[in-house]
């Protein structure tokens, strides 16, 4: 039989809290797939467009994760010309040229937030927050996919 | 029938409590599941989210559900439970002040576009970007937490900072 992880084991209790299970009942966001340490999630724009997002969570939640733009139904990254963009937070999150693509551009992604010490004064609360984990950084997109700054995806 | 998800807020919780009910339960029953011992106690006001006036324990379920376009959908209940009546809410932006009284229900995104939009008049492009901070810290709460959750359940008043959102840059 297999065993879960206990990383996997709060990762699905985050999962199964009220602030994860709060958002789903509104429909902002979804869970996909689980296959650790990968999981993808669904998040709802403000335009009703669903963009999915693919994270590697190793060492959860003590280590930050890091995500990426993920296309649900190819079950690969989401070509760029899909990613979201906007007038100026949007497009700096979503960056195409930031790591290849690998990750957004903001302090609770691990890839992201390493030689940034800086956004530990100026952004404390886009940090990643272990307490709160996965559902933190989905919080965090979903705010700015349902920003006045968001603009829909780059070519519609 | 099925049963309904109740996602239920208050003063102390360190999470949205998420309880099932039937829908013939009565709000007094749902209570009585929680962990939380505190937010047994009979004293305590129990509010559906956004709404000024208290509601009965007696009451079902069912009762406080917004009617669906069948039967077979259940949306979830969201209630609040508290010793507050009101929340005394004091918003600060560029050194002026504003101040109202909100149900303990009330989700942070109300308050949030109140201030925003009415109190201190923003466009509504600037209005979008503009965000509430706890006074003295660096947490910014959900949209939707409930400001009775940031109370002490006791003192009943809550400040805020409406602040910009600021861009993430290197």
């Amino acid at each position: 039989m297999d065993t879960i992880s206990p990383e996997e084991e709060i990762f699905l209790a985050h999962l199964a809290g009220g602030r994860f299970r709060s958002g789903v009942a509104a429909g902002r966001w979804r869970f996909v797939s689980l296959s650790w340490p990968y999981t993808t999630f669904g998040l709802r724009a403000s335009d009703g467009v669903e963009y999915g997002l693919r994270f590697e969570c190793r060492d959860y939640p003590q280590t930050p994760a890091t995500g990426r733009p993920w296309d649900i139904k190819l079950d690969a990254p989401l070509a760029f010309n899909k990613w979201p963009t906007g007038r100026e937070r949007v497009p700096l999150a979503f960056n195409p040229n930031w790591k290849e693509g690998t990750c957004l551009y903001l302090p609770c992604d691990r890839q992201s937030i390493d030689g940034h010490m800086n956004w530990y004064q100026e952004h404390p609360n886009l940090v990643w927050d272990p307490t709160l984990g996965i559902v933190h950084y989905l919080r965090i997109v979903h705010d700015l996919l349902n920003s006045d700054d968001y603009r829909g995806p780059r070519e519609p | 029938m099925k049963n309904v998800d109740v996602f239920l807020q208050g003063p102390g919780f360190s999470d949205i409590a998420v309880l099932s009910a039937k829908p013939d339960d009565t709000i007094g029953n749902v209570l009585s599941k929680l962990d939380q011992a505190e937010a047994k106690e009979e004293n305590l006001l129990v509010f559906i989210q956004d709404s000024f006036c208290p509601v009965d324990r007696e009451v079902l379920v069912e009762e406080l559900l917004p009617l669906a376009a069948d039967e077979k959908t259940l949306r979830p209940l969201c209630l609040h439970v508290t010793q507050c009546r009101k929340v005394e809410t004091v918003v600060r932006f560029n050194g002026e002040h504003k101040q109202r009284q909100f149900p303990p229900g009330a989700v942070v995104e109300r308050i949030r576009r109140w201030a925003a939009c009415r109190a201190f008049g923003l466009a509504p492009q600037d209005a979008g970007e503009h965000v509430l901070q706890l006074q003295g810290s660096t947490s910014r709460p959900d949209r939707d937490t409930h400001v009775g959750v940031l109370t002490d359940g006791k003192s009943c008043s809550v400040a805020f900072d409406l602040v910009p959102n600021k861009r993430v840059e290197g």
